[in-house]
């Protein structure tokens, strides 16, 4: 099938298995590798990715089933020049550390300030609650995400 | 060109037309927020089977007050449901069970159909749905539609009434005056954890008496368990804490009938008194602020 979709902010029509996982799709026929397979049963989040600035975890989604949407990996906020002060402000808190589990805790918190730029701390603790980490533990990252909001 | 293995209806017209294809075939599979599906089809390697995408079906997808009729259509995601104002305001047990689902991830994608259809006995929308008797609708590959009480059309792990040829399309719930309803859970962590046991508690006030009343207990069976013991505890009398007490005592007493040989009741005959205790609270907070 062939799937007409918008990928970080460029249309796109690629020829897919549409029962294929979102995950699969995205790093082997888009190379978007920043979409890390951690558990594959949506409960890590290391997948996470936007849908029409909503966060997936993208092994919960078949590929054809983003047909007409669009799609944003942490590589679309990099050319949008979103990434940058989310990076630093995670960096500057000691919120990465492996940092497998960074690019699904950055959408998260991208999609969690669509919604709301000014979200509470619970909030944020919901928006993350999808994602985990096992190397800093969850304080220093929702630090990360405070500054960010605060920065803006 | 291979065959076609992927169809994505958008409309009950086109629907009808993929169901009268799927009656015929044993590899076809309902697709709607894929939480499920997506990870059981990679578990088991299979590739080599036709979707049924239901996410793109507009006349599913909405939430709609008729009257004292709300209308929930199979594809609306928790986090919907969650959101939603009128779910909120009169089915408040609804909006809480669907908030508890998984995580934000889960809840943008996971729908109320799937839920439903999928019939996992620990799945939360499920306890409410039925304790306010929602109705599910049916529609097959002659366009013909159905309705029954959901409670019937669900077998329980993994199994339904649903024919080859039917897909569910929404629910319909009816609303009442003075109505009141809530849900609790407890699993194995605080969040982003499946169901060991959850409750929808559903009253009817008249003044300070409970003149109508239904209570569901989740992930104890098959399917949730009509608490009946609590239910006509409740019925007539006044929402205090003497009364918290007798229904903390009965929910034991419903959990030790309804799985008397479990290895789990040990645990489920406490845990019940926790989750029991929330939604009266819960009950007794919203008419405070009414």
């Amino acid at each position: 099938m062939i799937i007409n979709t918008v990928i970080n902010g460029e249309k796109i029509s690629v020829e897919c298995n549409p029962n294929k996982r979102l995950l699969d799709f995205l790093r082997e026929d888009m190379d978007l590798k920043s979409v890390k397979e951690g558990c594959g049963e949506g409960e890590c989040g290391a997948c996470t990715v936007l849908i029409d600035k909503k966060a997936v975890t993208s092994c919960t989604v078949l590929a054809g089933q983003v047909q007409g949407c669009e799609v944003t990996t942490l590589e679309g906020l990099e050319k949008a020049g979103e990434l940058e002060t989310m990076i630093q402000s995670f960096e500057k808190n000691g919120a990465i550390q492996c940092g497998f589990c960074t690019p699904g805790m950055i959408m998260s918190s991208k999609a969690l300030l669509y919604e709301n730029d000014h979200p509470s701390d619970e909030e944020i603790k919901r928006a993350l609650e999808g994602n985990l980490c096992r190397c800093t533990g969850y304080n220093k990252i929702e630090k990360a995400v405070k500054d960010i909001i605060e920065k803006e | 060109m291979m065959e076609n293995n992927f169809y994505s209806p958008n409309s009950i017209e086109e629907l009808v037309k993929v169901l009268e294809v799927k009656k015929n075939s044993d590899n076809m599979f309902f697709v709607a927020g894929a939480t499920d599906l997506a990870v059981v089809m990679n578990n088991n390697k299979m590739f080599d089977y036709t979707s049924v995408d239901l996410t793109k079906v507009k006349e599913m997808r909405n939430i709609e007050k008729k009257g004292s009729i709300i209308e929930i259509g199979a594809c609306v995601t928790m986090d919907e449901l969650d959101k939603s104002d009128v779910v909120r305001k009169y089915i408040h047990g609804l909006s809480q069970a669907a908030a508890s689902v998984g995580s934000t991830q889960i809840r943008n994608r996971a729908t109320v159909g799937g839920n439903a259809a999928n019939a996992a006995q620990c799945a939360d929308t499920l306890s409410a749905l039925f304790a306010y008797n929602a109705i599910a609708v049916i529609v097959n590959s002659n366009g013909e539609f159905r309705e029954t009480r959901l409670e019937d059309l669900i077998v329980g792990f993994g199994k339904t009434f649903i024919e080859d040829n039917e897909a569910l399309v929404k629910f319909k719930v009816e609303v009442k005056e003075n109505e009141y309803s809530a849900f609790s859970k407890v699993g194995s962590r605080k969040t982003v954890t499946i169901s060991k046991i959850n409750n929808c508690l559903r009253v009817i006030m008249d003044g300070n008496k409970v003149v109508e009343c239904s209570s569901y207990f989740g992930s104890v069976a098959a399917k949730p368990v009509e608490s009946k013991l609590t239910e006509e505890a409740i019925l007539g009398k006044e929402i205090n804490d003497k009364l918290l007490h007798e229904l903390m005592e009965l929910g034991s007493k419903q959990i030790d009938e309804a799985i008397p040989t479990r290895s789990s009741r040990h645990y489920k005959r406490v845990a019940v008194k926790g989750i029991i205790n929330d939604v009266y609270d819960e009950i007794k907070n919203t008419m405070e602020v009414k």
